[in-house]
């Protein structure tokens, strides 16, 4: 396998990795430094690998890193803005949403994504929308309240009427 | 190897089931993407995604069986990137897309270096895992005659989970109604290959009136078109009484949305 260099634009800054052809985005990414990316199953089941490429979230232990030569991808890494966590981070902690905390950068970003296509999902939404991201501690109840409290934020309704 | 969404690859390649001496990756091949329309078929190009066949007006509108199938599929994030076409290609007996293009009567287009071929799906999966692709040879695209006039179409899917599972069992119907009525059925992980329950439709197709006793009576003929096994995921007899129910109820599902006006 010979390794080849990928250009790619991450979290708004263009990089060049170099990778063997047969290592994954989320192997590359990792190696990379940006450890957000967690590796779980490595079979596209848990979802605590996913990145947003090219505005949709993705697992990235199912891409090979040359297929992302010229992608735009986004990592919890890219949330944080000089030094402050995004809303919807501050969210999983303001909702106790995390446990062992493996899966929640996967959930941030899959809930990243949903926001940006559905800035008001319902509950039966963001379930369906996070069906792909598994938390073995099962702390799902905390993690859809998380993204139901940004949904309202985000959708300038008020707290509370749950 | 050839590579489309690479979903199942990936995995594969992951758990050194393959061991390919080199992989080749169509997903940056412009042409080989998209979803086109023209003279009332929808043609699924090879890196048409399930989300994007799922979210397609025409398919929304006249399709959902297949519209139903892609988003019983694996989980939200994986469908953004695995492809009908693959899932064809990959050819496995639980493949949820397969079942609704053989009622469709989906046809895969297919280029190599003798020339470009079309095969029904019927033809094109030769057994599990196995198509009739020669060594050289890519699937480009899967084309499927938009219903005319009044349709409907349900896929409906058991597995231990709604996301990330693979079929228990699944039945697919459509139901076409121009001057006659045209019922079709088949299947997903009940055989090793794509199979319509041809007496069941029978049975549908010659009724003047739909009523409880032919509807029992084609779910029964149903299961007699099937030859499923027992595995990790289901007993053979499970599977079986499975089918007969989703049969009954996907039959049922048909017949109220052609009677209040379809195609839905």
């Amino acid at each position: 396998m010979r390794d080849r260099k990928i250009q790619l634009n991450l979290n708004g800054r263009s990089v060049s990795l170099v990778a063997g052809d047969n290592t994954t985005l989320l192997h590359a990414l990792r190696e990379y430094g940006l450890t957000s990316l967690k590796r779980g199953c490595e079979e596209g089941e848990c979802g605590a690998c996913t990145v947003i490429m090219n505005g949709l979230p993705e697992k990235s232990c199912l891409i090979l890193v040359a297929e992302a030569e010229g992608a735009d991808i986004l990592t919890v890494e890219g949330l944080i803005k000089d030094g402050r966590l995004h809303p919807i981070q501050q969210s999983f902690i303001d909702e106790g949403a995390i446990q062992c905390g493996y899966c929640t950068p996967g959930m941030v970003m899959t809930a990243y994504a949903l926001l940006l296509k559905n800035p008001s999902p319902d509950e039966e939404e963001i379930k369906e929308a996070l069906s792909g991201n598994l938390c073995r501690c099962t702390g799902y109840l905390s993690i859809v309240r998380a993204v139901k409290k940004i949904a309202r934020i985000v959708a300038g309704r008020s707290e509370g009427s749950e | 190897m050839v590579k489309g969404g690479g979903t199942d690859l990936i995995v594969w390649l992951h758990r050194s089931l393959i061991n390919p001496d080199c992989v080749i990756d169509l997903t940056k091949i412009e042409q080989l993407k998209g979803i086109e329309l023209s003279n009332g078929r929808i043609k699924i190009k090879a890196l048409a995604t399930l989300n994007e066949v799922a979210f397609h007006p025409s398919v929304r509108e006249k399709l959902p069986a297949l519209l139903q199938a892609c988003m019983a599929h694996s989980d939200p994030l994986i469908r953004n990137r695995a492809t009908v076409v693959g899932n064809v290609c990959s050819a496995v007996p639980s493949g949820d897309v397969i079942a609704p293009l053989l009622c469709y009567g989906a046809v895969v287009e297919i280029a190599g270096p003798s020339g470009n071929r079309t095969l029904s799906i019927d033809d094109f999966i030769t057994g599990p895992k196995k198509t009739a692709l020669d060594a050289y040879e890519i699937a480009t695209a899967i084309k499927i005659a938009l219903p005319e006039g009044k349709s409907a179409g349900c896929y409906l899917k058991i597995g231990r989970r709604e996301a990330l599972d693979i079929a228990q069992a699944a039945v697919c119907c459509t139901a076409f109604e121009n001057v006659t009525r045209e019922f079709r059925i088949s299947f997903c992980a009940v055989s090793p290959r794509p199979v319509r329950a041809i007496e069941a439709e029978r049975l549908l197709n010659s009724a003047t009136k739909m009523d409880n006793c032919i509807v029992e009576g084609a779910a029964k003929l149903a299961i007699e078109a099937i030859d499923p096994i027992t595995d990790v995921r289901a007993s053979r007899e499970y599977r079986l009484a499975m089918v007969e129910e989703l049969t009954r109820r996907a039959i049922k599902s048909c017949v109220e949305k052609l009677e209040a006006g379809g195609p839905s």
